[in-house]
């Protein structure tokens, strides 16, 4: 043998070890595992914070929160900065136009209607789009503090991505709040507050709507992010506790090839599942919810909220997703005259044209009920003497949601939620319970 | 004749050694993940022809291959509204082809004589750009799109239901890799195209116009990329910007490599292996106790194993 042919050999294998390099790294890359834990800040003490006031509490109770140096940061005579993040882009995109107009209309209302209630000062929204990614997330929450200096931040949306920038947030002492999500590594975070259920919170109100509804045979399917592992293990004990006989207890990749999404509804459907309690993220439920109707296998989907309750599901999920069932904080915008007036016209009026829709009725709901802490917190607002509030108040209802009630000891305040059922004739979700869950 | 002969026992070899595979498989119980398998590997393998297309010409790693099926099922579903779904296919695939071929004037023969890292890199941009523009155009959220054919149960094999859709895409698979394989063996213009990729100074010197070879690779590339976006995709229903890239690129890749990033033929074997690999982890409850995405990680735990045994792939021939 010459030596070029044995040089060649050696450069094709030195190509094939570069790209299997380059495969692996792209692979990670592209969630395998997203290891939010490791990939946020750690989690620090925040500003005079000295112990965690996280749901599962030994029952002590929390000492108060102190100022800090940057406690009114955010805060002027005029004005209050509340930084919001969301994915407008990424993997599981929330429509980026429903959210421009939508985050600042309740505020433009407020100022307007009940310009005192805030004692005269403007809310000021900063938004960041975190790109479905807890790095990013992380890194413009950085930016909103620090450069535009938000008062308190808020998750739009995204488990990750909350737990990520919630955990940067403790370590600066800034309040967070956020739809409710996942428990684990939010539940020790002293500035953190879920305005609504988490999603392990949700587990025994699914059980029930399961036994109410007969599903016989019901199969769970959950994303495989750390993130939701303590979501997954209250679903388990729901359904154990309801008697809900599972037939399937899966997990499926965050970002799952085709052969993996064929492979689990063939599962599912071996299982004989009359009904999957799916907590993943929409594109992965359209995805998995298609490839079973091609299998000619067509069970209700349900689950925890909020994103798979979102019209964005049934506007290019359906017939897929047709008998999809979720819960929501929020009802369907089919109920909202009853619950608050005050929505749709505000809509018609600071909206520019741009119609009501769900997305602005989720922020709508989240800005109305941060409204109500602010104003409750009074005149000489700070990060310290706000979080102070939300621990002591008696409760914040805004008619919208289910009455959010915290403690010291307990930042998971939501104590029910709405139930959401697809309807592909009109390609939205509808109500179909409102206030699951309140007593 | 002894490389004829070689080749031909390690065809042999490796034939029996898949079937083996599947005799294991099916004996596990595993005969759905199987069928499973071989349907989803199809869109890996059409893929992974592409790149193989691309890289046996050229010696470059196309990142930008998935575009090619992305921009494809983007204008299938913008043609749909105004003609029929034929005529959209058709538009569809006609446009894939047009990237590919204004891609290669644009970025791939400026950069001829660069060093093939750098044409590497500026395919991940060309992905890149084309995903930007792709959310710019239709934003960032999803799409429905309709499939070509409406019948969900043609067949029923080992209890999975094969679309038309399905088998039109395997057949595809098939066809098109046994053809290029003609193509690239009995044609003189898929002759020229190795000698060209191998020898450019020599092939240039007995009067074949390299660059214009180039053009013809990149047009041939695209057109696969094309038809996997639009044959593949509407299984699943709907698109988000850059599906083809982030669903189907590294398992394509990955099935290239398996096969040998030389051989069409590999590169067909190579998308039913991952395929078939990613199902049966993800089903079987022997992978139950991994941790993670049983999956994602058997596929690399095969990768690895056949390339330290076969460094070239399955059936590649050294790089």
């Amino acid at each position: 043998m010459s030596s070029a042919p044995r040089s060649e050999g050696r450069s094709g294998r030195r190509r094939l070890l570069a790209l299997l390099a380059l495969l692996a790294l792209l692979a990670t890359a592209c969630g395998v595992k997203s290891g939010v834990a490791d990939q946020a800040v750690s989690s620090g003490d925040g500003d005079g914070a000295a112990a965690p006031a996280g749901g599962d509490g030994d029952g002590a109770a929390a000492p108060a929160h102190e100022p800090g140096p940057d406690d009114t940061a955010g805060v002027s005579d005029e004005d209050i900065v509340i930084g919001i993040h969301a994915p407008v882009t990424g993997a599981s995109p929330i429509p980026q136009t429903s959210f421009d107009v939508g985050k600042d209309i309740y505020w433009a209302f407020l100022a307007e209607a009940d310009p005192e209630m805030l004692f005269g000062r403007k809310v000021k929204v900063v938004f960041r789009d975190d790109e479905y990614n807890p790095n990013r997330a992380v890194s413009v929450c950085r930016e909103m503090v620090e450069q535009d200096g938000a008062f308190l931040l808020v998750g739009g949306g995204g488990a990750d991505q909350i737990t990520a920038c919630a955990k940067y947030a403790d370590e600066a002492g800034v309040p967070y709040l956020s739809a409710g999500v996942n428990e684990a590594g939010l539940a020790d975070l002293r500035t953190y507050f879920a305005a609504t259920m988490t999603y392990a919170e949700q587990a025994p109100l699914l059980m029930d709507h399961a036994t109410e509804s007969g599903f016989e045979n019901v199969a769970v399917v959950v994303s495989d992010t750390p993130s939701f592992q303590d979501a997954h293990e209250a679903i388990s004990g729901a359904a154990e506790e309801a008697g809900v006989n599972v037939v399937l207890d899966t997990t499926l990749s965050k970002a799952p090839a085709e052969a993996e999404v064929l492979a689990t509804v063939q599962q599912l459907k071996d299982a004989n599942a009359d009904a999957v309690l799916l907590l993943h993220s929409p594109v992965t439920y359209i995805g998995l919810a298609s490839q079973a109707r091609n299998q000619g296998f067509d069970p209700v989907w349900f689950g925890p909220g909020v994103t798979m309750g979102l019209n964005a599901v049934t506007n290019f999920g359906c017939p897929g997703v047709a008998r999809g069932q979720f819960l929501s904080p929020t009802p369907a915008l089919d109920v909202i005259d009853e619950l608050d007036p005050d929505f749709r016209p505000a809509y018609e009026r600071y909206a520019g044209g741009e119609e009501a829709d769900d997305i602005g009725l989720q922020l709508w709901s989240l800005n109305k009920a941060i409204a109500l802490m602010l104003a409750e917190t009074g005149e000489e607002l700070g990060r310290a003497v706000f979080m102070n509030t939300l621990e002591s108040s008696e409760g914040f209802d805004n008619g919208i949601y289910a009455p959010i009630e915290f403690t010291a000891e307990d930042h998971f305040g939501g104590t029910g939620a709405h139930l959401l059922q697809a309807d592909c004739d009109l390609k939205q979700y509808t109500t179909a319970e409102q206030f699951v869950g309140v007593g | 004749m002894v490389d004829a002969l070689e080749d031909r026992s390690r065809v042999i070899a490796i034939g029996a050694a898949v079937v083996v595979l599947i005799g294991i498989i099916a004996a596990a119980g595993e005969e759905e993940a199987l069928v499973i398998g071989t349907i989803s590997g199809a869109a890996y393998g059409l893929v992974a022809l592409g790149l193989v297309l691309i890289y046996k010409s050229s010696g470059v790693f196309n990142f930008a291959q998935g575009e090619f099926g992305t921009v494809a099922v983007y204008t299938l579903y913008l043609l749909h509204f105004h003609v029929p779904y034929g005529v959209a296919l058709l538009g569809a695939i006609a446009v894939a082809t047009l990237f590919g071929l204004v891609v290669e004037r644009a970025v791939v023969r400026p950069l001829f004589d660069a060093p093939r890292v750098i044409l590497l890199v500026a395919t991940a941009g060309i992905a890149l750009l084309a995903v930007a523009i792709e959310i710019w155009f239709g934003g960032a959220q999803g799409k429905a799109v309709d499939r070509a054919f409406p019948t969900l149960d043609r067949v029923t094999v080992l209890g999975v239901q094969l679309s038309d859709q399905r088998l039109l895409l395997i057949a595809l698979l098939v066809g098109l890799a046994a053809l290029l394989g003609w193509f690239f063996t009995r044609t003189d213009l898929g002759v020229a195209i190795l000698a060209a990729s191998q020898q450019p100074t020599a092939t240039e010197l007995v009067g074949v116009s390299v660059r214009r070879l180039s053009s013809l690779v990149w047009a041939l590339a695209a057109l696969l990329g094309g038809i996997a976006g639009v044959i593949a995709i509407p299984e699943g229903g709907s698109f988000t910007p850059g599906v083809v890239t982030f669903s189907f690129l590294i398992p394509a890749f990955t099935a290239a490599v398996l096969g040998g990033m030389t051989s069409l033929p590999g590169a067909f074997l190579g998308g039913i292996i991952v395929g078939v690999v990613q199902a049966v982890a993800t089903s079987s409850s022997l992978f139950e106790d991994i941790p993670g995405t049983p999956g994602t990680l058997m596929v690399f735990v095969v990768l690895l194993a056949v390339l330290t045994i076969r460094p070239q792939g399955l059936l590649g021939k050294t790089a």
